[in-house]
């Protein structure tokens, strides 16, 4: 682990990403210790200012503080964005571990399975699940972890059908090893680094997606802070101030660039050309 | 006295995998015999080789031997046990029972564990509790002359003799009754291979375990092995005591094996059995001896009626209608 | 003695890694006359594919060539342009590879293949093709017009080599080089392989430098031998020469080691014991001595200098007479 950290540090864009993702995770952690007003505080009289020291992004069409509700809409982002990945992942690993080490009527049903889901396009599937059930913080994960489990499903499985026929597998199995051990101790180990390369480039991708459902008021209910919604927000108030815009977009913008500069630098940890130098 | 391992007309089939055969051609097979008719017996503390080239099958019978190559006829018997009868927990306990060395030294090693999780792996797998991991894994470096700090690296810092190294300690941790060597000298460097079978034969001195080894070098197993069986598309085609064999090669392969390593004496004359043309595919067997398209000595019968494999002298037997 | 076709003069190529720089040839003279059929010899890190990349110019960019000259046809090698060794390579020396089965592409015919090759003629296709079956025919590929329309998957190991002699030889290269083209074949295709080679090297008359570890192909197939061990040439001379009076006690050892010399059955086999030493902080002295058992205490200070024990057998060991 230190290895991989050193690793990412060496490149000037890894080490960037490193510590954008650093700060926004820490910021987004210690929301309640640095925003200065309760994000969800109506203020009316200091209602649409421009940044200001005691603002520091400004106010909302209700006088709220935006500064807090952008690191409160942190904690929303990364909540959802890891659980639903985390969620996924799991998911994802069980099923594409059995697809590509179990028996072949098996690999051909969770394959069906995962090309059902695929051919629905996410957005669209989304906006059908909410417009079911109703728009609420749970509706989002559930739409996200349904719709990435194929993603990671699906490179999970191709691994382990190509880890499987290495000869060590076989070693394995001719020791006398269960199929369960042989899962756990030899196969995940060996996908794990690119599966945690691939989660954390989808990281910045979901929080666009909840912040894009929340934008159209379908995912995050007010009046709990979310990007999406502050952006929602801004966009009906653009002919009269910027700034709200400028508050929901900064944080998108800084955690998309952070999560994919180090998810980039993991890859080039991963390949083996690169690896030999250890 | 009852053999160790016996092997009575075993085949092993493929599926012929083609999406096109089976679409417009229903007449050819849907699949080929690998292995075909195998028999041998292995005693207690003695040396096996099984010898061929590529496509002879050795490999697949190796597999089928450990049950994870499934046969389609005949029997395998471990210690009169049937191998393709066993049960779940006969088949690990079996499988307990035999060390297996891989012709790929490094890429059988699980390349994230270090080499002393590697070779107490198989305790692990059996939950043997009686040694200290730490001791068994020190003894087994010992054992196969590799120094302690070894067991702190992974497979790719080691140089492929190494790697053969700790397959033998991967193959001996739970003392097997029989060990199978599949190629146990290929990839390594002339002045390495000497080290990998010395160690295999004062293992089988020190530890009288009996061997199946895997080659398509005759001349390594000339100093390793008590019996050869040699194995041309999957059948074998002669069998004796190794030096019957070396002494009096009879079957015209066994003689062009032998005479197509060149020794390193540039005035040695050798009186070669070069063969004509590539092995033939085991899907479109030849008729008739199944050597007969590059054996130098075919004549027209070799082409109509499949040898018998018959017995020519106490320990030596061959399938071949004018044996040399 | 008639100028040899290619004349590698104290050639020392180095690679930059991270623990340093690590010499993976020091000067090294090899010659190949005109004509003949050169082995070079070695294990597993002595040389050998360094030595080819550095003849055709294809170093891994992390490697540099720090010394010497690689005389061929009149001119250093290492002193010509990118595009005039362009016009070298495939036309005066081309390669035969180790494994057919990944130097040719997997998705082209092996008629588009041989064709591609012939880039630079004028001639029209169907001449390209008249000259293609007339090479496959020569490398003994019976059926050759329905031969050459199939891609290299439906061909069997031994017959995708001799495709790939074909082709080397299509341009009628002065130089050969064959990376053991051997190994990755059968022991029944090996022997037909060495047949072909002699007989190419008869028709065609070209010189051929031939790399193995394999002792008795080389005893078999060539007239000279060069004995590599760690980067370094450690004897030299014609085939019978050194294998019959090896000079160095590497060849010593390594002609003891081969199980093809050893007839009468025996439980312990000869070995050479120890490991090739780490070739990134070379501390002179012989490069051999750290498992030679004849090592005395010159062999660890002085680098040995090359011997002659008779016209034209050189070795590089310091219990050589002078």
């Amino acid at each position: 682990m230190i290895a991989v950290l050193r690793l990412v540090i060496k490149e000037p864009t890894g080490l960037f990403g490193l510590v954008l993702v650093t700060f926004i995770v820490c910021s987004a952690l210690f929301a309640a210790v640095l925003a200065p007003y309760d994000p969800v505080a109506l203020n009316i009289t200091d209602r649409l200012q421009s940044p200001s020291l005691s603002h520091l992004l400004g106010t909302d069409q209700l006088g709220r503080d935006l500064f807090s509700r952008v690191l409160y809409g942190g904690q929303v982002a990364l909540g959802v964005a890891l659980t639903a990945i985390g969620i996924a992942l799991v998911c994802g690993i069980v099923l594409g571990m059995l697809a590509g080490f179990g028996p072949k009527w098996l690999d051909k049903a969770i394959l069906l399975f995962f090309d059902t889901i695929r051919s629905f396009p996410t957005v669209m599937f989304a906006l059908a699940t909410v417009a079911l059930v109703g728009p609420s913080l749970q509706t989002v994960i559930a739409v996200i972890i349904v719709t990435t489990i194929p993603t990671y499903g699906r490179v999970v499985r191709t691994q382990t059908l190509s880890i499987k026929s290495n000869e060590f597998i076989k070693a394995e199995q001719v020791m006398g090893a269960k199929t369960a051990r042989i899962l756990i101790m030899h196969i995940l180990p060996n996908i794990f680094g690119p599966l945690m390369i691939l989660a954390s480039m989808d990281i910045p991708t979901v929080i666009a997606l909840e912040a894009g459902l929340s934008f159209l008021g379908m995912g995050v209910k007010p009046p709990t802070p979310s990007w999406g919604s502050i952006l929602n927000d801004g966009f009906s108030l653009i002919r009269v101030t910027p700034w709200p815009i400028i508050a929901g977009s900064i944080p998108l913008i800084l955690i998309t660039l952070g999560f994919t500069y180090l998810g980039e630098s993991l890859r080039d940890f991963v390949d083996p050309k690169l690896r030999k130098n250890f | 006295m009852t053999a160790l391992l016996r092997l009575k007309n075993v085949r092993v089939q493929f599926p012929v995998k083609s999406t096109m055969r089976s679409l417009f051609d229903r007449t050819s097979p849907a699949s080929f015999d690998a292995v075909c008719d195998a028999s041998f017996s292995l005693q207690a503390g003695q040396t096996l080789a099984l010898v061929g080239e590529s496509g002879a099958g050795k490999s697949t019978l190796a597999l089928a031997i450990t049950g994870l190559q499934r046969i389609a006829e005949g029997s395998i018997q471990f210690e009169g046990q049937e191998v393709s009868r066993m049960q779940t927990s006969e088949l690990r306990d079996y499988r307990r029972a035999i060390g297996y060395m891989w012709q790929n030294a490094i890429g059988s090693l699980s390349p994230r564990m270090t080499v002393r999780s590697l070779i107490t792996e198989p305790a692990k797998i059996h939950n043997v509790a009686e040694l200290d991991q730490r001791e068994m894994s020190s003894k087994l470096l010992d054992l196969v002359g590799l120094a302690e700090e070894f067991g702190d690296r992974y497979p790719h810092q080691l140089s492929g003799g190494q790697a053969r190294r700790v397959g033998v300690a991967r193959a001996l941790a739970l003392s097997p009754r029989l060990v199978v060597a599949d190629e146990p000298t290929a990839g390594l460097d002339v002045s390495v291979q000497g080290e990998i079978l010395n160690l295999l034969n004062q293992l089988q001195d020190e530890l009288q375990i009996s061997m199946l080894v895997i080659t398509h070098n005759l001349n390594v197993v000339r100093h390793t092995s008590d019996k050869i069986a040699i194995m041309y598309l999957g059948r074998i085609v002669e069998q004796g005591d190794t030096a019957e064999i070396f002494a009096r090669p009879r079957h015209p392969y066994t003689l062009a094996l032998l005479s197509a390593s060149p020794s390193p004496d540039p005035d040695m004359q050798v009186d070669r059995i070069e063969l004509q043309g590539e092995i033939p595919s085991p899907i479109n067997r030849p008729r008739g001896c199944e050597f007969h398209t590059r054996c130098p000595f075919a004549k027209d019968t070799c082409a109509q009626i499949p040898p018998p494999f018959e017995a020519v002298a106490e320990n030596h037997a061959l399938s071949c209608h004018f044996p040399r | 003695m008639t100028e040899p076709l290619l004349a590698i003069r104290d050639l020392s190529v180095d690679y930059r890694i991270e623990r340093g720089r690590l010499q993976a040839l020091r000067h090294v003279n090899i010659d190949v006359p005109k004509g003949s059929i050169v082995g070079v010899v070695g294990e597993s890190g002595c040389g050998k594919s360094t030595l080819i990349s550095s003849i055709i110019r294809l170093l891994p960019h992390n490697a540099s060539i720090s010394n010497g000259q690689i005389n061929f046809e009149g001119a250093n090698l290492l002193d010509l342009s990118e595009n005039e060794m362009r016009s070298i390579r495939g036309r005066r020396i081309s390669v035969v590879y180790q494994d057919p089965m990944t130097s040719l592409n997997p998705v082209l015919s092996i008629e588009q293949q041989m064709r591609h090759i012939q880039y630079r003629d004028t001639t029209r296709r169907s001449a390209k093709l008249e000259k293609s079956l007339a090479m496959l025919e020569s490398v003994g590929i019976a059926d050759s017009r329905k031969r050459i329309t199939q891609f290299p998957h439906e061909y069997s190991g031994g017959m995708l080599q001799r495709v790939s002699i074909a082709m080397a030889l299509q341009a009628k290269p002065s130089l050969l080089i064959a990376d053991e083209p051997t190994t990755a074949l059968d022991a029944t295709l090996e022997v037909q392989i060495i047949h072909l080679l002699k007989d190419i090297q008869a028709q065609f008359g070209c010189t051929i430098l031939f790399i193995s570890h394999h002792l008795g192909v080389i005893a078999e197939l060539c007239d000279y031998v060069v004995v590599m061990y760690a980067g370094e040439v450690v004897e030299k001379g014609t085939v019978r020469d050194v294998f019959h009076r090896p000079a160095h006690p590497y060849t010593t050892k390594l002609l003891q080691c081969d199980p093809a010399g050893i007839q009468i059955k025996t439980r312990i086999l000869p070995v050479i014991p120890g490991e090739i030493p780490d070739l990134v902080n070379l501390s002179g002295g012989c490069i051999f001595r750290s498992r030679c058992h004849l090592a005395e205490s010159a062999c660890e200070t002085e680098i040995p200098p090359r011997r002659e024990v008779a016209p034209g057998h050189a070795a590089n060991c310091h219990r050589l007479p002078i």
